[in-house]
C-alpha cells in the first residue's frame, strides 16, 4: 500500500515538474515575442541568411500537400530557430508549431534541422523563420545576432496536379530547363 | 614420363590435396564445378520509382508484381547501351546531376556496389563496347518521359559522374503509358514512401557532403517490421564433436568434394577444423566459417573482376544451402588489392538487409568483419573467406517501429560524439536488421544504418512502438 502511495506521489511530482518546466519555457518564449515586436511585425524586413541557411522553402514555394517539411542548417553553435505564421485576424505573425508541438527548437549537433508542419491554409501560407543566438536573447539585434526570413508557401489544389500530370512537360522541367 | 607424373603429383598436392587424386582431377575437373549463376548473387539492391519533384518515392521490392518486368526492362536497355546499340543521344554530367535525375519521373535501379562493365556484360551475356564512357555501374535510372518522341532516357551513375543516354522505347517492352500506370498504381497503393533528402536539404548546401540521392522516410511515420530470428545453422548447432559421423556430415556439407582429402579435428576453442597442407576450414560455434588457402599464390593470377567473382560465387554456391531463410547479394567489390579481389556479400531477409557490423573474427588477422561474407579471390581460386553462416526465420510478432527520420542525424552525432562537420558524410541511409555475435537464437532489431563516403558505418536504434 505504502509502495503504491509513494509511486503515485512520485509520478505526480514528476508530471508537475515537467509541466512547470514546459510552462516556464512557454512563458520564456512568449516573453521573447513580446520583448521583440519586430519578430511578429509584418513590416519587418528580411535579413540575409547569415546564421542559418534555409533550404526549404528556398523562396516562395508551392506544394500539393498540407504536410510540409521546413529544413535548414547552420555551422554555428548555440542557434535557436523560431517558426511563425502570419495571422490575418491579428495582423501579425504568431507562433506556428511543428508536428512535435514546438515552434522554437535548437539546431542540434548535426547542424541540420528538418521539421514537419501542417500548413493550415489552402492557398498562401506566410511563414517566417527566425534564427538567433540562444545565449544572447537579452540583446537581439537584426542582422547581428538575429536572422529573419519570410516565405510564402502555397498549398495548390490537387486538380492542378492532375492537369500537370496529363500535360507533357512538368513545371519543374520547364523551369529548370534541364537535360536539353 | 615418370618425372612428369611426379611433378604432377607434387603440384596437385600443393594445390588440391592428396596426390593420389591428381590424375582423376585432370579428367574430372570439368565436373567439379558447382552450378552457380552470377545473376543469383549480383542483384539490384533497391528499385524505386517516383512521379517527380516533390512527389513520393516508392520502393519496388521483389514481391512486387512489376519487379520482374521492370528488371527485364532496365537490363534490356543496359544491354543495348553496353553494346552501343540504338543510342540516339548521349551526354556526360557531373555527379550532382544524378540528384536531378532521381527527382524526375523515374525508375531507379541500384546495386549496392559499383559493378564493373565487363562483369555487367557477362551478367547480361553481351559483348561490352570498348569505347564505353563509364567503367562501372552503381545506379541506373529509366526516365520514361525524356522527350516528345517515342524515346526513353537511361541514366547511369558510376559513383562519381552521371551519364545520360536517349534510346528508343523497346517495341516488346513497357510503353510510356505502362510506366505511367505503374506509377499510378504505386500511388494508389498508398504504401510507405520516401523522399530524396537533397530535395529538402539542397545540393551542396549542407555542412558536410550528403550524396545526392539519399532516401529517407517521407514524414513522421511508423513501419511494420517482421520479427526476424537468427540462429546458428542446425548442423553446426547440434554437432557432437566426439562423433565421427557428425564431423563427416558437416564435412560433406561444407567441403563437398574436398572432404575426402582433408583431416579434421576440434580446436581448443571448440571450433571444428578441417585441413590439408594447402587449405584450412575452421567452423566456429557462432556459425563463423573461416577458409584459408595456405600455399603461395601467384599475384599475376589476379585476372579480371568477372573471373575472380566467378570463383567467389562457385565457393559460395557450394555452401549456400547451409544459410536458410535469406538471400545472398553482392554488397562490395574492392579491386585495389595486389594479386586478388575482395568481394563482400550480405543477407537480405524479408526484403530487408541484415547488417553484421564489427563482427569479431578472433582467430584471423583482422579483428572484425562488417559483412556476412568476405572473400578474397583471384581468377583461379578463392584465397580466403570469412562467412557468418546463419539460419533466419520469421517470428509470429510484428514490430511496429517509429521511422521518424528528422532527428536521425542529430542522433548519430549524439551517439558518436567524435563526429564533426569535417569527418562526417552520408553515402547512404538504410533501414536494416542488426545481427550481433551470438551462439544462440537472436531476435534481430531494426536499425538505421548510415554509411559514410569513406566506408564507415554508424547505427542508430529504431524505437519500437509498444501497445498498438
Amino acid at each position: 500500500m505504502y509502495k503504491k502511495i509513494i509511486y503515485i506521489f512520485t509520478l505526480v511530482i514528476l508530471i508537475t515538474s515537467f509541466s512547470v518546466t514546459s510552462f516556464a519555457q512557454g512563458v520564456e518564449n512568449q516573453k521573447l515575442l513580446n520583448q521583440y515586436p519586430i519578430l511578429s511585425d509584418k513590416a519587418t524586413s528580411d535579413t540575409e541568411q547569415f546564421m542559418v541557411t534555409i533550404t526549404r522553402p528556398e523562396g516562395d514555394e508551392s506544394t500539393f500537400k498540407k504536410s510540409y517539411v521546413i529544413c535548414g542548417n547552420s555551422v554555428n553553435d548555440e542557434i535557436s530557430v523560431m517558426l511563425l505564421i502570419y495571422d490575418n485576424d491579428e495582423n501579425k505573425y504568431i507562433p506556428f508549431a511543428n508536428t512535435d508541438g514546438d515552434y522554437i527548437w535548437d539546431i542540434g549537433a548535426s547542424g541540420i534541422f528538418m521539421k514537419e508542419v501542417i500548413l493550415p491554409n489552402k492557398g498562401a501560407n506566410d511563414v517566417r523563420i527566425i534564427a538567433y543566438k540562444k545565449n544572447e536573447t537579452e540583446s537581439l539585434l537584426s542582422k547581428t545576432n538575429l536572422q529573419i526570413n519570410s516565405f510564402k508557401v502555397s498549398v495548390l489544389d490537387n486538380g492542378i496536379k492532375e492537369a500537370i500530370k496529363t500535360g507533357f512537360l512538368k513545371i519543374t522541367d520547364m523551369l529548370n530547363g534541364l537535360f536539353k | 614420363m615418370t618425372s612428369f607424373i611426379q611433378v604432377g603429383i607434387l603440384w596437385n598436392y600443393q594445390n588440391e590435396g592428396l596426390p593420389t587424386n591428381f590424375l582423376w582431377n585432370i579428367f574430372a575437373s570439368s565436373n567439379k564445378k558447382v552450378p552457380s549463376d552470377i545473376s543469383d548473387y549480383v542483384k539490384f539492391f533497391r528499385i524505386t520509382a517516383t512521379e517527380g519533384y516533390d512527389e513520393s518515392h516508392f520502393i519496388i521490392d521483389e514481391t512486387h508484381e512489376h519487379y520482374d518486368k521492370l528488371t527485364n526492362e532496365v537490363l534490356y536497355y543496359l544491354s543495348n547501351l553496353l553494346e552501343g546499340k540504338e543510342i540516339l543521344r548521349r551526354q556526360i554530367y557531373h555527379e550532382e546531376d544524378w540528384g536531378e535525375v532521381v527527382v524526375k519521373k523515374s525508375f531507379v535501379f541500384e546495386f549496392k556496389t559499383i559493378v564493373n562493365t565487363s562483369t555487367l556484360a557477362a551478367l547480361l551475356n553481351v559483348e561490352s563496347n570498348e569505347s564505353q564512357e563509364f567503367n562501372g555501374v552503381y545506379k541506373v535510372a529509366l526516365l520514361p518521359r525524356i522527350d516528345s518522341n517515342n524515346n526513353i532516357g537511361l541514366y547511369v551513375y558510376d559513383g562519381s559522374r552521371t551519364y545520360g543516354y536517349v534510346l528508343p522505347f523497346s517495341e516488346k517492352g513497357l510503353s510510356r503509358e505502362k510506366y505511367n500506370d505503374i506509377l499510378i498504381s504505386l500511388e494508389e497503393d498508398d504504401g510507405y514512401s520516401y523522399v530524396v533528402m537533397n530535395e529538402w536539404m539542397g545540393i551542396n548546401k549542407t555542412p558536410y557532403r550528403i550524396k545526392p540521392d539519399i532516401l529517407i522516410p517521407r514524414g513522421s511515420a511508423s513501419e511494420d517490421f517482421p520479427d526476424i530470428i537468427s540462429t546458428v545453422p542446425q548442423i553446426i548447432r547440434d554437432i557432437d564433436t566426439t562423433s565421427k559421423e557428425d564431423l563427416e556430415k558437416i564435412a560433406a556439407k561444407v567441403l563437398g568434394s574436398d572432404k575426402e582429402r582433408l583431416t579434421w579435428g576440434v580446436d581448443l576453442d571448440n571450433s571444428i577444423v578441417f585441413r590439408n597442407p594447402s587449405k584450412t576450414y575452421k567452423i566456429h560455434r557462432d556459425g563463423l566459417m573461416e577458409y584459408k588457402y595456405l600455399s603461395q599464390y601467384d599475384k599475376a593470377d589476379k585476372g579480371s573482376e568477372i573471373d575472380a567473382l566467378h570463383r567467389a560465387i562457385e565457393f559460395i554456391a557450394k555452401v549456400a544451402d547451409l544459410v536458410k531463410g535469406a538471400e545472398i547479394y553482392l554488397s562490395g567489390i574492392n579491386s585495389d588489392k595486389d594479386g586478388y579481389y575482395t568481394f563482400t556479400f550480405d543477407y537480405k531477409v524479408s526484403q530487408r538487409p541484415v547488417s553484421f557490423l564489427e563482427y569479431p573474427v578472433n582467430t584471423g588477422k583482422e579483428a572484425f568483419i562488417n559483412n556476412a561474407i568476405e572473400i578474397n579471390a583471384n581468377k583461379k581460386k578463392v584465397l580466403s573467406c570469412y562467412w557468418i553462416l546463419k539460419e533466419f526465420s520469421v517470428g509470429s510478432n510484428t514490430l511496429k517501429v517509429r521511422t521518424y527520420p528528422f532527428d536521425l542525424l542529430d542522433d548519430v552525432f549524439k551517439k558518436y560524439d567524435h563526429l564533426n562537420f569535417y569527418n562526417f558524410s552520408v553515402k547512404d541511409v538504410i533501414t536494416s536488421y542488426d545481427a550481433k555475435y551470438s551462439k544462440n537464437e537472436e531476435h534481430l532489431k531494426p536499425i538505421w544504418l548510415i554509411e559514410t563516403m569513406d566506408g564507415r558505418n554508424f547505427t542508430v536504434e529504431m524505437n519500437e512502438i509498444k501497445g498498438e
